[in-house]
């Protein structure tokens, strides 16, 4: 072991031994980034607002059927015809999502068309399509459909 | 066998240091050669593979948004940004195709690589066409009910 550590000879093998495995680990370094370049692709980002779009719509289809029933009710409680009552419960529905959607920064629009009945009387039975305009723009996405036909039959 | 062992002499430090010398100029000059294709054109090619198929992927995901909220009366404008390099080449989005092999494709302008993503079969209840160029500025998908 004494003579181990005496001889001092050998410099240039000790010296090369150091310059090669240098070289090995920036070789190694090097194709690790390759190798993990690979995996480091871009996430295309989807920011399509389908979920808000469905929740406005399916919302009015919602409330078209609950402002009729409370159009009747009114109806019988005041003297205002159910088409006079329908269109100020349906304005009112239509500010609240106006707003609703502002704080989201979103501007939506549902404003109703008409009032449809097959037999011309605006009894509970006979008011059976309801048509409404809905627009959506988040500034990106703009959505309109003009219009939407709700049926609002029992 | 034994003389192997017994024998304690090595070459002399000149000829070690000619051939680890030319075990590193070897080893070198292969590296280098092939260097572009290790570590240029290889990974390259992954990282083109990988993003084209997720730009794929979310051009197909945002048609079948579009088409289950597809208004019956109505349109849909959506814009969409989508990188306008993938690893170094730019490319274009064809949909033109998508009527007949219900496919969308992403070709590179440069290399002319391909990447081949599905809609599902979307393109035969609502034709589906067009193509988008990833360098210019503004992308977007329309529908609309009355054409």
């Amino acid at each position: 072991m004494e003579d181990l550590r005496k001889d001092t000879s050998g410099q240039w093998i000790a010296l090369s031994g150091l310059v090669i495995s240098l070289i090995i680990i920036g070789l190694a370094v090097l194709a690790n980034q390759a190798a993990l370049a690979g995996y480091h692709s871009s996430n295309a980002a989807l920011e399509f607002p389908k979920e808000n779009i469905r929740e406005l719509n399916q919302h009015t289809r919602d409330n078209a059927q609950t402002i009729k029933d409370m159009a009747f009710y009114m109806n019988s409680t005041t003297n205002e015809t159910v088409p006079v009552a329908f269109e100020q419960l349906f304005d009112n529905y239509s500010t609240q999502m106006q707003k609703l959607y502002a704080v989201h920064g979103e501007v939506v629009d549902v404003s109703l068309v008409s009032i449809n009945s097959t037999t011309g009387n605006y009894t509970m039975e006979d008011i059976d399509m309801v048509f409404v305009n809905i627009t959506y723009d988040d500034g990106r996405t703009h959505y309109s459909a003009e219009p939407e036909i709700i049926e609002v039959m029992e | 066998m034994k003389r192997l062992f017994a024998d304690e002499e090595g070459v002399s430090i000149l000829f070690e240091y000619i051939l680890f010398s030319l075990i590193c100029i070897g080893f070198f000059m292969i590296v280098s050669v092939n260097s572009d294709e290790i570590f240029m054109q290889t990974p390259n090619e992954v990282v083109m593979q990988n993003e084209m198929s997720d730009i794929g992927n979310m051009m197909s995901t945002m048609i079948t948004d579009m088409y289950l909220i597809l208004p019956a009366n109505g349109q849909i404008d959506t814009k969409y940004d989508i990188p306008p390099k993938v690893g170094t080449e730019t490319y274009i989005i064809n949909a033109d195709i998508a009527y007949t092999d219900q496919i969308i494709e992403l070709v590179s302008s440069d290399s002319g690589k391909k990447v081949r993503v599905t809609i599902g079969g979307i393109a035969t209840t609502m034709p589906i066409n067009g193509t988008a160029s990833s360098s210019s500025t503004n992308h977007m998908i329309s529908y609309d009910s009355r054409r």
